[in-house]
């Protein structure tokens, strides 16, 4: 997200958003976008806006609770991830995954730098958002965080509440149990 | 997705009327959980540490009961209570930490090495007691508790020297030459001289732990002549020392 050099800092609008409603609004702005795409990759479009909205009124009302340690947009993922979760248990009991990937994540996630054609990339593609559904939560989450929306491990950190040094391990298991499902496919085996 | 999430968003605030919630509760609810996280992580480590102290000296759970007072309810009433307590203190002081997000992160492997730590304290407390008493029973200590000494000074607060007025098998009260009243407190582990019997009136000679009027008696055994009164004489003599009420 480019920020140009006048405007106000996240952590400024927290301080000035606890008083004025519309350092909040801009702050909404600006983050919107990529929060409800995330939020649709964790629990699908139909209920992503929900989602956004909720945890837009709970970081409102967290405002005075926000750790300056951590970064306005991992502090704002960390809510909608937990709300989005909170939410999918709910209603659907598992969480599906909505997925775009492009070349580069499914070569990331398979680890084949032998990308297919164009048809057969769309079917690999499938299968990897396939795979991602059958995965744990907190590998499919790091999965997520770090392929899709290329957050640093620092942020993932942040996000997910685990310690740093913890993540790196936890994105090369993950991609592990993901490379096992592909390769146990037998259909996603003809397709490379 | 709707392009007008910003303004639903700040209508709900102002229909609402929500107010970001005041900063002292944030604060206060911070203090309280590390507090708890602290004080029950103390809990933890401490009673770790005199678990492993009491498995390393007996060799067995079964001393780790709590006592009658820990009795009820009656399915927690077994001899491995303190090792039962100290996994429940860990688990909730692990579970309140986990909710402190920041603190988790930075401290969890902090206080793991912390518990490591106790357990290795308990351990060698219990070894250095052992240590200790294998000294002063079987070692070189053996002839510094014959000679009426003590392995932490000497002579020094270790010896008293006094007239049975009476006893019980667990307490004896000594007259010392000197006037004062003692308490003896006598346990299966102190130390007569083999076959003795001591009644009230003998003028007997005591070693043991000081406090105050009370002596926790390692050792008792009869005073045999002027010599041996005087403080010159060995506290036992070459014959084979026991454990236990004579």
């Amino acid at each position: 997200m480019e920020i140009r050099a006048q405007e106000p800092t996240d952590e400024q609008l927290v301080r000035q958003a606890l008083t004025d409603t519309d350092a909040f609004g801009m702050l909404v702005e600006r983050y919107e976008r990529p929060l409800s795409s995330y939020a649709a990759r964790l629990i699908g479009r139909q209920e992503a806006e929900d989602v956004v909205q909720q945890a837009f009124l709970q970081a409102y009302r967290s405002l005075a609770g926000f750790d300056p340690h951590l970064t306005f947009s991992a502090w704002m993922y960390r809510i909608v991830h937990n709300t989005a979760v909170n939410m999918a248990r709910k209603r659907h009991g598992t969480v599906p995954t909505e997925l775009e990937l492009d070349g580069e994540m499914v070569e990331i996630l398979t680890g084949d730098t032998d990308v297919p054609a164009e048809a057969l990339h769309q079917e690999l593609e499938g299968f990897v958002a396939q795979g991602l559904n059958q995965l744990d939560q907190r590998s499919r989450d790091i999965l997520l965080l770090s392929v899709v929306e290329g957050k640093s491990y620092s942020e993932i950190a942040d996000i997910l509440m685990v310690a740093v040094n913890s993540v790196g391990p936890s994105v090369s298991r993950a991609k592990d149990k993901l490379r096992k499902l592909l390769d146990a496919n037998p259909a996603q085996r003809s397709a490379l | 997705m709707d392009d007008n999430l910003k303004q639903k968003i700040l209508e709900q605030i102002e229909e609402q009327h929500l107010e970001p919630t005041p900063g002292w509760r944030f604060r206060l609810v911070r203090a309280l959980k590390h507090s708890a996280v602290a004080v029950l992580f103390a809990l933890t480590a401490l009673g770790l540490a005199g678990s492993v102290y009491i498995l390393v000296q007996n060799g067995t759970l079964d001393d780790l009961r709590l006592g009658p007072r820990w009795a009820h309810p009656a399915f927690f009433d077994f001899p491995w209570q303190l090792l039962v307590l100290v996994v429940v203190l860990g688990i909730l002081s692990f579970v309140v930490l986990r909710r402190t997000a920041r603190l988790y992160r930075v401290a969890r492997w902090w206080l793991v090495a912390a518990l490591v730590v106790a357990v290795v304290a308990g351990a060698c407390c219990a070894y250095a007691t052992n240590l200790t008493r294998f000294t002063f029973r079987a070692g070189p200590g053996q002839e510094l508790f014959r000679r009426g000494g003590n392995p932490f000074g000497g002579m020094m607060g270790g010896a008293v020297i006094g007239v049975v007025v009476s006893r019980t098998t667990q307490r004896w009260v000594v007259d010392s030459l000197t006037g004062e009243r003692w308490l003896v407190i006598v346990t299966e582990e102190t130390y007569f001289p083999s076959g003795s019997d001591i009644p009230v009136g003998t003028v007997v000679r005591v070693v043991g732990r000081h406090l105050k009027t009370t002596i926790y008696a390692v050792g008792i055994r009869p005073v045999t002549g002027m010599d041996d009164m005087m403080g010159t004489g060995d506290m036992m003599g070459p014959e084979i020392l026991v454990p236990g009420t004579p």
